[in-house]
């Protein structure tokens, strides 16, 4: 008997934390450790990821019957780097100091495996409501892991939050809000790879024991 | 050949149409690109000018009385992009001139600004960087650039561990050492060895007359 899949809205929550796509199914491992130094590129690294997977995964389901299976993989890669390619020229044009920061990170969304996950996953083989629901989902379950790294390493690395968008502008950039005072050492190494790796690390193991303590408090329950 | 286009008409069609759709926004969205690019480069030509000690609201004045004129010189028969940048009176305030090299991650593009006639640095721009964050990307920071303010462009700085004890050196910044000696080469190798200051030097001659008479 074929497993019944999930509908729209267990799609929905799903992707937000059961199956967050970082914490859960460790996947786009590569931009949450490069983008997540301040929350501003995280937020607009999420928000790219975000169109780029709520386009394809409605394309994929719209073509889902007509997909050949081993010629899917291709189908979907041919779509996500049509939207990645958008998503980038938009920032280009619309955020230019944004799309530099990000650097060669946006055309690295194409291999980004979140997105050709959920594509297999959900969009080759459900109807349309449901994927939009899954790609939404998963888009912010990506958004929220995201923002609690670039938090930490914003906060102890640079002191502030939001550096980049709000905040006293010092040599034609906006410094962030301060947070900690300036007393306060700064974590240099927070700001570069090793620090995203520890932040990474930590909550991670933060979110396997709240899983851990949610599942035994349920068992006892029952 | 039938049978491979039976299975494959599906994948085939979708590059048609995706091809189709990236071109239109390429072609909607390209002049946008290429305007924030040339309006990034002479926003940066301006700003290598800007004097010290200035507060935020001081600079946005002088940005907003400077212009900057894009112009070429030819180096060794080559068209090189330099911008003559001017004040309020139309006066020559010295030029900008793109420089490029590689740094410790990726390429770094710049724009240094130099005075008319003996050429020194007043300041620099990075454009594009990929340097380490943290680290080398402290290039783009003041206290870093301000170093570089009345060095002669063609003198190849050092970047040291330590204070400088020549005018041939500057502060190194910590723990990138590699993107400070980058700025210098730079900036020595693109300008000052590349004959683009000299032509430079040849150029603000040639305009000097000019100005001295509309005074």
């Amino acid at each position: 008997m074929p497993t019944k899949l999930p509908g729209a809205g267990q799609r929905l929550f799903n992707g937000i934390l059961p199956e967050n796509p970082v914490y859960r199914q460790l996947l786009a491992m590569c931009p949450t450790l490069a983008i997540s130094g301040t929350v501003p590129q995280a937020i607009t690294m999420a928000g790219a990821t975000a169109f780029v997977m709520i386009s394809a995964n409605v394309i994929t389901s719209l073509l889902r019957n007509l997909l050949q299976p081993h010629l899917r993989i291709l189908v979907f890669t041919v779509t996500i780097a049509t939207f990645v390619t958008i998503a980038d020229r938009f920032l280009a044009a619309f955020l230019p100091a944004m799309s530099t920061a990000l650097g060669p990170y946006v055309p690295l969304i194409i291999v980004n495996c979140m997105i050709i996950c959920r594509c297999e996953v959900c969009g080759a083989k459900q109807n349309v409501g449901v994927a939009f629901a899954d790609a939404v989902g998963q888009s912010l379950g990506f958004l929220a892991a995201l923002l609690s790294i670039s938090v930490v390493r914003e906060v102890l690395g640079y002191g502030t939050l939001m550096r980049g968008w709000m905040g006293p502008v010092v040599d034609g950039a906006q410094q962030g809000i301060g947070i900690l005072p300036a007393s306060f050492p700064r974590w240099g190494l927070m700001v570069l790879p090793p620090g995203a790796f520890f932040t990474l690390g930590i909550l991670l193991g933060l979110a396997n024991w709240i899983t851990d303590a949610v599942k035994r408090r349920q068992a006892a329950a029952a | 050949m039938l049978t491979y286009i039976r299975q494959a008409w599906l994948v085939l069609l979708l590059g048609l149409l995706f091809g189709v759709a990236l071109a239109g926004v390429n072609t909607w969205l390209e002049p946008k690109i290429r305007a924030n690019e040339r309006e990034a480069r002479e926003r940066a030509a301006k700003e290598v000018f800007i004097p010290p000690d200035l507060t935020e609201a001081e600079k946005d004045a002088f940005l907003a009385d400077v212009a900057a004129e894009e112009t070429t010189v030819v180096v060794d028969g080559e068209e090189r992009t330099v911008f003559k940048v001017t004040d309020a009176d139309g006066d020559l305030l010295g030029w900008a001139a793109p420089a490029q090299g590689l740094g410790y991650a990726d390429m770094i593009r710049l724009i240094v600004g130099l005075t008319p006639e003996d050429l020194k640095i007043t300041d620099y721009r990075v454009i594009y960087s990929q340097e380490t964050p943290g680290l080398g990307s402290m290039i783009t920071a003041g206290s870093f650039r301000r170093q570089f303010r009345g060095k002669e462009v063609t003198t190849r700085l050092e970047a040291v561990p330590r204070a400088p004890t020549a005018d041939d050196e500057i502060q190194a910044l910590t723990g990138a050492t590699i993107s400070s000696q980058a700025v210098c080469d730079i900036i020595y190798q693109q300008v000052a060895e590349s004959s683009v200051a000299a032509e430079l030097r040849d150029k603000s001659r040639a305009d000097a007359p000019a100005s001295t008479t509309q005074r």
